[in-house]
């Protein structure tokens, strides 16, 4: 549970780092629409590539990075091989029982892999690299127009910002909870699976019950510091748009350009 | 069972960027039976240390003694299991683990894992909250509506239902009202002298330490500074001044009274007992004893 790092904030100070969150939300955005377009495998790799690169540029260290996420490159390459082993059409290259690796599987099994750690890829280094407020900040940001619409958006975003500052305080209680039921003997990786997700009720009820707990004292706590509802906040941080960020945002143009003309 | 360090190294996320030595080259042993209090400031790896002799945490180097059980890098879990079976385990703020629809329930938790039957398991449940004196009209109230010091209470013999022969204990009395922290001492005090139970206990409580431990293991920064008795223990001064160590009540009593009336060629007292007669000695020595009644 330790290695799980999806959702949290790495603080540090990188070309990553430095860029404004809308930015890096927008290129986030951009590279999983683009991916989900194209089927050429040019372009997928290079836009695997670019997320790849990213890591490297936000100085993340790639071990770390990918034991982090090992646990969802899992599953969606067992999703993968399904999609692989069930799809049918085009030439068939090897058969076994029921079972038919056809050309046509083949390429839609690899094309979901490349997607799919695409965009997980890009997804955590822009959750690694961001500060929950800045997140918060972005996306009041791009809902700031549905005010119109006499939409609390300032509420929706504390509400999102603060969710997102719970899921390492979460994963903390959870594994506190989980080393106290193993000390009283609870196995968690052994019997039926219906057995196994049994073994987890005595974690899961007293980490939903602490955290609605928690709920309830940040309120008392947000309430005695005078918070009434979120309009016509100031802030103490302004976002901060530069001319890298113009300039970022300026290099998606020709490759969604030529995305669009070779398809 | 005896507890037996040798050498054990740990590292939090060895792999990362983030990688922090969590204990230093840490040795001791600890007899069967035991009472140790675990002595060091918050963030010294008492915990971490706990952690080690239930197989929580496994040492990157070094090997951890249970009895004749060997915890090293490459024990597996399995082991780990039967290991658990052995050693009790009072966590800090133990009620967060409460989750069965009733306190039987939640009490028969462990000893059904560890092979009861039901029956048996509850049986065992009942006895152990009994003898914690548990208010048995709760017994089939939900956990969650009873008050802080019977959740602390209804935890405990969670653990102790398991009838291990270690038990771990991480703060066993933060939070509790004074005569329920006692009476929860007195108890683990009585484990340990009549079921022969060995007892390592991670405190802040520094008056605790010294009436009811047998031995004190001082952690600092990951590191072991000091075994020794409570009675050498709580005579360094020279840690205290460090900040790495806090004394008894009575002890910094002593202290102040020593440096006001400048009485100090005699060995620092850590119970009442040993303050009375302290003082006694001290004003007897004294012989402008009336200017100097104890009001430090």
């Amino acid at each position: 549970m330790p290695d799980f790092i999806f959702g949290q904030f790495m603080p540090g100070k990188s070309f990553i780092h430095d860029l404004d969150a809308r930015n890096k939300l927008i290129s986030v955005l951009l590279i999983v629409a683009l991916d989900l377009l194209t089927t050429s495998w040019l372009w997928l790799f290079l836009f695997l590539l670019i997320s790849l690169l990213s890591i490297r540029l936000a100085r993340l260290n790639l071990n770390f990075f990918f034991r982090g996420i090992r646990f969802f490159v899992f599953m969606i390459f067992l999703t993968a091989v399904l999609q692989l082993l069930f799809s049918r059409g085009g030439q068939v290259i090897f058969s076994w029982g029921f079972l038919q690796l056809t050309q046509m599987g083949l390429q839609t099994g690899v094309i979901f892999f490349l997607r799919f750690l695409t965009a997980l890829v890009a997804m955590t280094v822009f959750l690694l690299t961001t500060s929950p407020i800045a997140i918060s900040d972005t996306l009041a940001f791009f809902l700031s127009p549905l005010k119109i619409l006499k939409l609390p958006v300032d509420d929706i975003t504390l509400t999102l910002s603060i969710a997102l500052r719970f899921v390492p305080t979460m994963i903390a209680t959870f594994s506190s909870i989980l080393d106290a039921q193993k000390s009283r003997g609870a196995v968690f990786n052994r019997g039926s699976l219906l057995h196994r997700m049994k073994m987890y009720i005595p974690v899961m009820a007293p980490l939903f019950l602490n955290s609605v707990k928690r709920a309830e004292d940040l309120a008392a706590a947000m309430i005695m510091r005078g918070y009434t509802d979120g309009r016509q906040r100031t802030r103490f941080r302004v976002m901060h748009w530069r001319l890298v960020d113009t300039i970022v945002m300026a290099a998606w143009l020709p490759i969604i350009l030529l995305l669009f003309i070779t398809r | 069972m005896a507890i037996v360090f040798k050498e054990v190294n740990y590292s939090y996320q060895s792999k990362t960027p983030n990688a922090f030595q969590l204990l230093k080259n840490v040795s001791f042993r600890l007899a069967d039976g035991s009472f140790t209090a675990l002595l060091g400031q918050t963030g010294s790896g008492k915990t971490t240390l706990l952690k080690h002799i239930n197989g929580l945490l496994k040492p990157s180097s070094g090997q951890v003694i249970v009895g004749d059980q060997i915890i090293s890098s490459k024990t597996s879990e399995k082991d780990l299991a039967d290991l658990r079976k052995n050693v009790g385990f009072l966590f800090q703020f133990p009620e967060t683990q409460l989750f069965a629809p009733t306190v039987l329930q939640d009490v028969a938790f462990g000893p059904e894992n560890f092979g009861q039957t039901k029956p048996s398991a509850e049986q065992i449940a009942k006895k152990t909250l009994e003898m914690l004196g548990f208010d048995m009209t709760l017994l089939n109230q939900s956990p969650i509506n009873l008050s802080g010091g019977q959740q602390r209470l209804a935890a405990l013999a969670g653990v102790l239902a398991t009838e291990p022969q270690i038990l771990l204990l991480d703060e066993p009395t933060a939070g509790l009202d004074p005569s329920t922290a006692k009476r929860v001492m007195i108890l683990f005090k009585k484990l340990q002298q009549e079921k022969h139970l060995t007892i390592l206990m991670a405190t802040h409580d520094m008056d605790a330490a010294a009436e009811f431990a047998d031995q004190i293991l001082l952690m600092q920064q990951g590191k072991l500074v000091k075994q020794a008795a409570p009675k050498d223990m709580f005579q360094e001064k020279e840690l205290v001044f460090q900040k790495i160590l806090a004394l008894p009540k009575v002890t910094t009593f002593a202290i102040r009274f020593a440096a006001k009336t400048g009485y100090t060629n005699q060995k620092l007292p850590i119970s009442e007992k040993e303050l009375i007669s302290f003082l006694q000695r001290a004003l007897s020595q004294d012989p402008s004893g009336k200017e100097t009644t104890p009001h430090a």
